[in-house]
């Protein structure tokens, strides 16, 4: 055993705990719901003895005895009810299921004996469908959940009317880059404000974002439903204006979702945003002033720049969070806003549909990890560029 | 010119910043029951109501067991997440780092739904400790993150050993 530093075992000791906490209140939950959204458990459950013959060798003889002791062990009801998901994929199936199950300790264990009692038994194509059913993994809740499924020329088809699900998931990375966008658009002055502004402004402006950091989310969103609905200030200052004479339907659609959700998630672009801002040298806007750019040219060709990493920082650290939004869209937008939170927990509270709700949460999830570690390698690549840069 | 680009761009974005919570605190002491503006009178009532009814009540010490109870928690898993981490390897490190940050993005209707499935299904009695621990990861993930930052930032060393 090699000789530990006294830093790595101190380094073991201090983990010991938060290792355990995570992998019992975060890994362990999170694969539990990755595993049940492959899971196949119901077929699998069917063929004990098919399920591990068939992972160890090609088609022979063990094989067809392994089928048929598996389907005489079935109940007549097991029978029917595998035949009938079977024949969701390759109809004929339900009635060889029934069949050849009603004969199954009477026929040859052999692969002849169950062609010699029904020729479809020789085909190719239905044990590649045994094949597909009966291992522990499927991708058939993937495929539900999607619409996606292997189209018979190889590629990948999505059958109309089955893309419900995609197309809300479409529809969460669209209001999710709404977002990011104006979040970016109305947070950018406000930062510029904390980082270049007299004394005076920044306590002003950074109490601001403070006080709406640390509001709660349903406080912010209540706000903005008292703000935005019929009889409600917007709509009565506009009236007051004569821009309109009627009330204008601001709330419970995607206007008042994007608005409300902007608003929430207005302190995570302006707090990166700040942090890069504050590293830029004022030296170097004060040395193009005084080279003769004006302030429009000197904020577009020397502060601009070297403020796009925060405005990187700060929009991806929304887009990831606006993902996940589930309490804002459901208090400020119609049915057509909802994003793809709103279904996972609809699935649960509405007939405990774990199956669904994981396969949704998994597909969530993948999208919010790829993008993080997206984010971080174009960070790191950054980082070497500038590095690299400095050094040439 | 330059000046007016600032200062309008900067109180229209203060103003969608501010004026929400400006306006959601007054209706506090609306007379009417409706969150609408103008007001219908100045009242304390809502206050009265609020703590003399058991179910608003209890709701109120359920926020503060989870508060307290998820920051103890997260504070401890958290902080020793930052220390262990700082003692750690380059790639022990990177390891850790995702290990202990990655719960901050996971949306919370997927903890939720994930905590639910592994450990509350079922006829299984609902009890306030399930709330305390549900959000830990994220918690101590937060609480992680803070701790390496403000220490690195004092450049912190550590008794024991010469590394950082």
């Amino acid at each position: 055993m090699p000789k530990l530093k006294p830093a790595q075992i101190a380094s073991l000791l201090l983990l010991a705990l938060p290792v355990a906490v995570y992998v019992a209140l975060y890994l362990l939950p999170i694969l539990s719901i990755g595993r049940l959204s492959v899971d196949n458990g119901d077929l699998s459950r069917q063929f004990p003895s098919l399920s591990a013959e068939l992972d160890a060798s090609e088609l022979d003889d063990a094989d067809a005895a392994a089928l048929l002791a598996d389907l005489a062990a079935m109940s007549r009801k097991d029978r029917a009810e595998v035949g009938r998901m079977f024949n969701q994929e390759l109809s004929g199936m339900r009635s060889l299921i029934i069949d050849t199950g009603k004969e199954a300790e009477t026929l040859e264990p052999t692969l002849q004996g169950l062609a010699a009692f029904d020729p479809r038994w020789s085909e190719a194509r239905v044990w590649e469908l045994i094949d597909r059913n009966v291992s522990p993994i499927t991708w058939r809740h993937l495929q539900k959940a999607t619409g996606i499924k292997p189209a018979p020329d190889g590629g990948f088809q999505v059958a109309p009317g089955d893309d419900i699900y995609l197309k809300i998931m479409v529809r969460t990375l669209v209001i999710g880059l709404q977002v990011t966008l104006l979040t970016l658009l109305i947070g950018y002055p406000l930062a510029y404000a904390v980082a270049t502004g007299t004394r005076r402004v920044q306590a002003f402006v950074m109490m601001a974002v403070l006080l709406s950091f640390w509001t709660s989310i349903l406080v912010r969103t209540t706000a903005w439903v008292v703000l935005l609905q019929t009889n409600g200030l917007m709509n009565g200052f506009l009236i007051w204006l004569g821009a309109i004479t009627e009330p204008l339907q601001l709330i419970f659609n995607r206007f008042g979702t994007v608005v409300a959700m902007t608003h929430v998630l207005l302190p995570f672009a302006i707090l990166p945003m700040i942090n890069v801002m504050k590293t830029i040298p004022m030296a170097q806007a004060q040395a193009s002033r005084s080279l003769g750019a004006g302030p429009v040219e000197t904020f577009l060709r020397v502060w601009f720049p070297q403020s796009l990493r925060g405005v990187a920082v700060g929009g991806g650290t929304v887009f990831i969070l606006a993902l996940g939004f589930y309490v804002t869209p459901a208090l400020t937008g119609g049915p057509g806003d909802q994003m793809l939170s709103y279904y996972i927990a609809d699935f649960v509270r509405k007939g405990l549909n774990w199956g669904m709700a994981s396969v949704l949460s998994i597909l969530l999830l993948v999208c919010v990890l790829l993008l993080m570690v997206t984010g971080l390698l174009l960070r790191q690549l950054w980082d070497r560029n500038k590095t690299a840069g400095r050094a040439a | 010119m330059s000046r007016v680009i600032y200062w309008a761009s900067l109180t229209l974005a203060f103003v969608f910043l501010v004026a929400p919570l400006l306006i959601v605190l007054p209706l506090a002491f609306n007379d009417s029951s409706f969150l609408t503006y103008p007001m219908d009178g100045f009242t304390f009532r809502w206050f009265g109501v609020f703590f003399t009814a058991p179910p608003w009540l209890d709701s109120l010490y359920n926020s503060f067991k989870v508060a307290l109870g998820t920051t103890l928690i997260a504070v401890l898993v958290g902080g020793l997440a930052a220390m262990g981490t700082m003692l750690a390897g380059k790639w022990g490190q990177r390891l850790l780092s995702a290990l202990f940050v990655s719960p901050i993005v996971i949306p919370s209707v997927v903890m939720g739904v994930a905590m639910a499935y592994a450990y509350f299904q079922g006829d299984m009695p609902r009890h306030i400790s399930q709330l305390i621990l549900g959000p830990v990861a994220f918690a101590g993930g937060i609480a992680a993150v803070i701790c390496r930052w403000s220490w690195r930032i004092r450049s912190w060393r550590h008794p024991w050993c010469s590394c950082r």
